[in-house]
């Protein structure tokens, strides 16, 4: 991995504690009383299919910091594309 | 350029890359990549799929009007990171790990997608939500007008498990089961500990359970996951290890069953069998449950199923015999493949606002959307090589000596008409045998196809007689194997269970159970394919040739290839098989080649070909 994607990683970690510390549960970690199904939104709108128009795409502020690092870093050092993870087990690597 | 509205579907970067072309909204081409590639479950851009279907289409990238990925890569993001944040800081490892590929191409996906057609596509690209993509490959294609509709696979962005309804050209998600939460994950952490390999060993997990007692049902209940009623389900994630580590399964999960996940390739005990029977059951609760609840939701008749655990046919049995539902359609590419076809079609209908006719059968062709090879074609590569072989002008006459060749417990490899999309074989690409033979089990997986010998195979039966060997419920048809029902009680041997008692795990698979031991599993059950003229015709009239000679309407069909290799799809691929292994005739069209008349010099070494492929 080059140093500044490291340097990138590791600086943004603290705000993923820090958001953990605010309490949110996206995973459901504790377990709920009654029903698991979540409701899903209103069929989205035709605009949504297309990049940029879907509410999936308004990520989290943390989310959407990372990833204008990403886009950042790729633009700056121009680092061919690569997809990475070879050392992830495959099993781990569809999950991601 | 095509006077006519060109929607290319795409699926790749995690597995099973796949494309689709739809034509109007005709599917008209779909493979996966994997096919030509020659590496099991690709998951590159599938460049050579995308080929084949534009030169199927006579398009050029240029020509096409939309591009469809099958999931939306930024809400996948934001489970990632959600993931991570949810376990920090005990996450920081796993996170420098995970993030890589994100930084590198999957947050760049339009750069990607852009730069894989070589800068010649310059229109929108559409990006569907990964299950409303399975759901779309599950209704729109189904014979129904409407259906109620279930996906279920190990993960998209957020859901792993969905519900819905679909009617005329609109599909509708309303509910959903979130990440970590997972039923497809569950069956691949049981597949991971019992020693297979993950996202492709859970076919084997399946097959494996018929042999065991389902002794942990309970503790897997108690837990790993709470099922409700509703057929919702919560999963206690300290058992697991995917979300924060690098393998499916925890140490706590390793104490709860009594020790370490099992070697690969190590000798399978009883223990494995009834982990992999408790598993199945489990499994097979929950997707009744839920099929119960969305029937009680929808109201529906009918039912349409995608998502990898979706090609749990033993689970989808169970729902056809104990569920709600009067009919059920299962898209055949259930897993990601179909993703690339369900975005497609999604495309058209529901952001194009296009309308939809259901047709009586299904608007999926058999599932034959691959290419297909032509008699000079196939010639030309076998006089390449040096074969000899029998060239037929008429069809009848081929078809009667390879029925003679079946009855006389012959094996022989078919390749007939355009490749099957989906990962079963379903008599386009197959290895074809004698259901009746007592040693035909025995001899297709350890001979032909190097797998485990505990492995079944499956029937494919005429339709008309497929109720008097097989207790379908509704005289159902499965087109596409992904059905399971047992053989009917009159081709059973009745003295069988009497000669299984004392016998346990693999060693019952040696008493002959039926009229159709091949096909027949430990527990009498069966993946059906119904055969129909309509959708086969050269491979029904195989069976019907078959049937005239023995009077049984049955073959065992299994894919052609051999264990780790992705099923053939050129007639080289069948020939190199077929030398590799000790498949005794193959037939390519209208080719026969018999393997005792080729010269010595010509045949491959079988170790030496079973070793160019990764063991699955």
């Amino acid at each position: 991995m080059a140093w500044i994607e490291r340097f990138i990683l590791i600086a943004s970690y603290p705000l993923l504690v820090a958001a953990r510390l605010a309490g949110r549960d996206p995973l459901r970690l504790r377990e709920p009383r009654g029903s698991c199904w979540v409701e899903r939104p209103a069929r989205p709108a035709a605009s949504s299919y297309f990049y940029g128009g879907s509410p999936a795409d308004r990520v989290p502020a943390v989310t959407h910091l990372l990833m204008s690092a990403a886009r950042l870093l790729q633009r700056r050092s121009g680092t061919p594309p690569g997809h990475g993870g070879e050392d992830i087990p495959d099993e781990i690597y569809t999950l991601w | 350029m095509s006077a006519r509205t060109l929607i290319l579907g795409i699926s790749a970067y995690y597995h099973d890359a796949a494309a689709a072309l739809i034509a109007d909204g005709e599917i008209i081409a779909a493979a996966q990549e994997e096919r030509f590639t020659r590496r099991k479950h690709d998951a590159r851009f599938p460049e050579n799929a995308v080929r084949y279907c534009l030169d199927h289409a006579g398009a050029t990238a240029a020509d096409l009007d939309y591009v469809a990925f099958y999931e939306k890569p930024l809400a996948k993001f934001d489970r990632l990171v959600a993931t991570q944040q949810a376990y920090a800081p005990a996450s920081f490892s796993t996170y420098l790990k995970v993030m890589q590929p994100w930084l590198h191409a999957k947050l760049h996906l339009r750069r990607e997608l852009h730069a894989a057609f070589g800068g010649k596509y310059n229109r929108p690209f559409v990006y569907t939500d990964h299950h409303e993509a399975h759901a779309a490959s599950a209704f729109f294609p189904s014979p129904f007008e409407e259906a109620a509709i279930l996906t279920l696979d190990g993960v998209g962005e957020w859901a792993t498990t969905t519900l819905g309804h679909g009617r005329g050209n609109r599909v509708e998600l309303t509910h959903e089961i979130r990440f970590p939460h997972s039923l497809g994950l569950l069956y691949s952490a049981f597949t991971y500990y019992t020693g297979f390999r993950v996202n492709s060993g859970e076919y084997k997990v399946m097959g494996l359970a018929p042999y065991g007692e389902p002794r942990f049902a309970e503790l897997i209940r108690e837990h790993l996951i709470h099922i409700r009623d509703d057929g919702s389900f919560w999963m206690d994630q300290s058992y697991f290890n995917y979300t924060t580590g690098m393998t499916m399964t925890s140490d706590k999960f390793h104490a709860l069953f009594g020790g370490p996940p099992r070697d690969p390739e190590s000798k399978l005990t009883q223990r494995d069998m009834d982990l992999a029977a408790s598993v199945q059951v489990v499994c097979e609760e929950v997707m009744l449950k839920c099929a119960r609840h969305l029937h009680a939701i929808t109201g529906s008749k009918n039912l349409v199923m995608a998502g990898g655990v979706a090609l749990n046919c033993v689970g989808n049995g169970r729902i056809l015999r104990d569920g709600p539902f009067e009919r059920i359609w299962i898209q055949p590419a259930a897993g990601d493949a179909g993703g690339a076809l369900g975005a497609a079609l999604m495309t058209w209908h529901q952001v194009l606002s296009h309308p939809r006719c259901a047709t009586p059968h299904d608007a999926l062709s058999g599932s034959y959307l691959g290419p297909a090879y032509t008699d000079s074609e196939i010639r030309s590569l076998l006089n390449a090589y040096g074969a000899r072989f029998h060239a037929f002008n008429d069809e009848s006459e081929l078809l009667s000596r390879v029925a003679d060749l079946l009855a006389e417990e012959k094996v022989i490899g078919w390749l007939q008409g355009r490749l099957e999309f989906g990962p079963r074989a379903l008599g386009a690409r197959s290895i074809l045998g004698d259901p009746r033979s007592a040693k035909m089990q025995q001899v297709m997986n350890l001979k032909i196809k190097f797998r485990e010998g505990f492995r079944p195979f499956a029937p494919s039966v005429l339709r008309e007689r497929s109720g008097e060997y097989f207790d379908l419920p509704h005289d159902h048809d499965s087109p596409y194997m992904l059905l399971v029902a047992p053989v009917a009680p009159a081709k059973r041997f009745a003295d069988s269970d009497a000669r299984m008692s004392g016998r346990s795990g693999i060693d019952r698979l040696n008493v002959t159970r039926s009229e159709i031991p091949a096909v027949t599993h430990v527990d009498y059950s069966a993946r059906i394919q119904t055969v129909t003229p309509e959708t086969n015709g050269r491979y029904y009239r195989l069976i019907k040739r078959f049937e005239a000679r023995t009077g049984c309407p049955v073959l065992v069909n299994t894919s052609f290839n051999i264990r780790g290799e992705p099923i053939v799809c050129t007639p080289a691929d069948a020939y190199r098989c077929f030398m590799g292994t000790h498949l005794d005739a193959l037939v390519l069209e209208n080719t026969l080649v018999l393997k005792d008349e080729q010269r010595d010099g010509t045949r491959f070494d079988a170790e030496q070909y079973k070793q160019s492929f990764a063991l699955d």
